[in-house]
């Protein structure tokens, strides 16, 4: 699964700890979500959408492609 | 404490142990009382840097505390943390699965051991085997 993560926060002129402090998670978190090493819940992922206003769809992009499927 | 004075105390530090060695120098060339003094100052200079450095390292103020409290409250609810956690419980869990096995059948083919200590290990291997689908049973019921 791809996202728009790095973009988005880059668009909003934050640093990966000022969206970390915001989203209650680690830097080390939204540094593996930036890099596509982590898939986040689907929790995380409507804090991530509502913090960024926008549908989750927008920011996470579904590949259809078990083979590279990351857990 | 923040890193400028901590700092602070390193360079004191430093500045003792030169001294210190300077004055180890000096023993050669020039009268001892000079090189002892060097010496002396440079030894207090260099212990009082150290102890201020190490001291002050665990002082923090209430905003850093603050800072850190928050910080330990997100590292333990993070959810990648908790699930890096869960893969190596499960990892060890299967590493020592492994280790036991080898201790089992060293204790009952290998080494003359109690017959005691030989059930004791193959109670202990059934349950480590057995466990993971009772709490598997239990689990699938709640969630």
């Amino acid at each position: 699964m791809k996202n728009r993560l790095e973009e988005l926060r880059k668009e909003h002129g934050l640093r990966q700890e000022g969206l970390a402090d915001a989203l209650e998670v680690s830097r080390q978190t939204i540094g593996a979500l930036e890099n596509g090493r982590y898939n986040p819940s689907i929790l995380l992922a409507f804090k991530i959408a509502r913090f960024f206003d926008m549908p989750i769809e927008e920011i996470f992009i579904y590949e259809e492609d078990p083979g590279n499927e990351q857990s | 404490m923040s890193n400028r004075k901590l700092k602070y105390y390193l360079i004191q530090a430093l500045a003792g142990a030169a001294l210190l060695v300077i004055g180890f120098c000096m023993m050669r060339f020039t009268s001892s009382i000079t090189a002892n003094f060097a010496m002396m100052l440079g030894g207090t200079l260099g212990l009082s840097g150290l102890i201020g450095f190490f001291v002050n390292r665990s002082v923090y103020t209430p905003e850093e505390k603050d800072r850190m409290t928050r910080q330990e409250s997100i590292e333990s609810r993070d959810e990648r943390n908790i699930k890096i956690q869960e893969k190596s419980a499960w990892l060890t869990q299967r590493a020592m699965s492994v280790v036991l096995c080898i201790c089992v059948v060293v204790v009952t083919f290998v080494l003359p051991f109690n017959l005691s200590v030989i059930i004791i290990m193959w109670g202990l291997l059934i349950a480590n085997f057995l466990l993971p689908y009772i709490f598997a049973v239990v689990y699938a019921k709640k969630f």
